[in-house]
């Protein structure tokens, strides 16, 4: 009877640690941005387990891993980072994981655009220009994502390289048709109509692949708040573009917005996932492009 | 009864709708090469003359051309060449058109539709399908 008891004490253990079609032996991975974690997680199926370490609606430019997420860093064979200087405690990472894990910076393989930098940004050029980090709001730059995370597992886990080939084949078809129905919604609105103002500057990859014209009220960090200047500027825009609406995010005290909207009768378009997934219906890759790109086109339409 | 000016009013409202038919079947007749449907959805852009046509290697194809989420024309041709004229807005930053064609044969074939705002240039994208292409295609006058 005990040893009946203790077989099934070892089954449970192993149950907690061992999710159904996970073999024992998978990659650990540990990512620091929610659109990879979803891509790992994807690509990878029951051969990854994926810590994902920035969590969904929490905000990646004021995130700082904590003691317990350095750890599960330091565990993992390969730790995916978003890349274009966003993870600015990545020297704390270094050090927790040493040159134990790969780690790969996706987005620095990724195509770049530059953004006015804030006043105390680190990384800022000489013409006060940065890297725009916010790769992830374009569907095209996804799939090269997909691609590139897909040939990191291959090198790390051959033996099932078939599975990993096959699942990001899947993945992308759904990005391809991601893709083509957000061009004919987007297709719904006037051409002369896509401006956007946003409460902080992370769409201008939606922009260029979309059509649109962006007006920020930030610049690239949610954690400065813009100068009287800068929004008297933007509301002088928004009456001379006629735009009928301005969008908040889902990680961003919406303050200002709502000021801007009371000066210029421009309503709130509703609130986008800039910065990541979310919760609800931005819970996933597809359903965060879904609910931005129609809560723009419907609002400006 | 009988000689009642509502009765004689409702007559008259049924014999014109009797018309109805008959002439709607005339007026489709006359643009069999396809319906151009409605013009595009409200703004502030001018709207222009604007000349379509529609090219396909695969014959008979069916098609509708979309633009602000509206079908502005839709048809279906047995020649391999389709065209209509519509008033478009046509705004400095161009428009968007969505091409929508299919045919019943599975066969590689090129869609192309070609654009003439009325006083410019033709513009023109084509798109390749095996039994339909779906494609969104913007247009823009050179500055
Ligand atoms: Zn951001």
């Amino acid at each position: 009877m005990m040893v009946v008891r203790g077989l099934v004490a070892a089954l449970l253990i192993g149950a907690a640690f061992v999710r159904p079609g996970q073999t024992a032996e998978t990659l650990k991975i540990a990512s620091f941005s929610t659109v990879l974690t979803e891509i790992a997680r994807r690509v990878g199926a029951n051969h990854v387990s994926v810590a994902g370490l920035v969590k969904p609606g929490q905000d990646p430019h004021e995130y700082q891993p904590t003691p317990a997420d350095l750890e599960q860093a330091a565990d993992a064979r390969l730790i995916l980072l978003s890349g274009k200087h966003l993870e600015h405690y990545l020297d704390k990472v270094q050090q927790a994981t040493g040159a134990k894990a790969a780690s790969l910076a996706v987005g620095d393989a990724l195509p770049t655009l530059k953004m006015k930098a804030d006043p105390d940004e680190p990384q800022a050029d000489p013409t006060g220009m940065v890297d725009d980090p916010h790769w992830w709001n374009s569907v095209a730059n996804v799939e090269r994502a997909t691609m590139i995370v897909r040939d990191e597992l291959i090198k790390l886990d051959q033996a099932d390289q078939a599975d990993y080939e096959k699942n990001a084949k899947a993945y992308l078809a759904e990005l391809e048709a991601l893709d083509h129905w957000a061009k004919r919604k987007v297709a719904e609105l006037p051409r002369d109509k896509r401006k956007l103002v946003t409460s902080h500057d992370a769409f201008q990859c939606l922009a260029r692949d979309y059509g649109f014209k962006i007006y920020a009220i930030e610049g690239v960090s949610t954690e400065t708040e813009p100068s009287d200047r800068h929004v008297a500027e933007l509301i002088d825009e928004i009456k001379n573009q006629r735009v009928k609406a301005i969008f908040l995010e889902n990680t961003l005290n919406p303050k200002v917005s709502t000021e801007i909207t009371r000066e210029t009768g421009a309503k709130i378009g509703g609130s986008l996932y800039a910065d990541g997934l979310g919760n609800g219906d931005g819970s996933t890759y597809e359903g965060l492009v879904r609910h931005n790109i129609s809560t723009i086109v419907d609002a400006l339409k | 009864m009988r000689g009642s000016p509502l009765v004689r009013a409702v007559l008259v409202v049924l014999a014109l709708l009797a018309l109805l038919g008959p002439l709607r079947t005339l007026t489709n007749r006359r643009t069999e090469a396809g319906v151009p449907l409605q013009q595009a959805g409200p703004g502030s852009a001018v709207k222009k003359k604007i000349h379509l046509e529609l090219t396909s290697t695969t014959v008979p194809f069916k098609y509708q051309i979309t633009s602000g989420g509206e079908p502005i024309w839709r048809g279906q041709s047995n020649s391999t060449t389709a065209a209509t004229d519509l008033e478009l807005e046509f705004p400095p930053e161009g428009i968007d058109l969505v091409l929508d064609a299919s045919w019943s044969e599975q066969k590689p074939t090129a869609v192309r539709l070609a654009l003439i705002p009325q006083g410019s240039g033709m513009m023109a994208r084509t798109v390749w399908g095996t039994t339909s292409v779906s494609e969104v295609m913007t247009f823009q006058e050179e500055k």
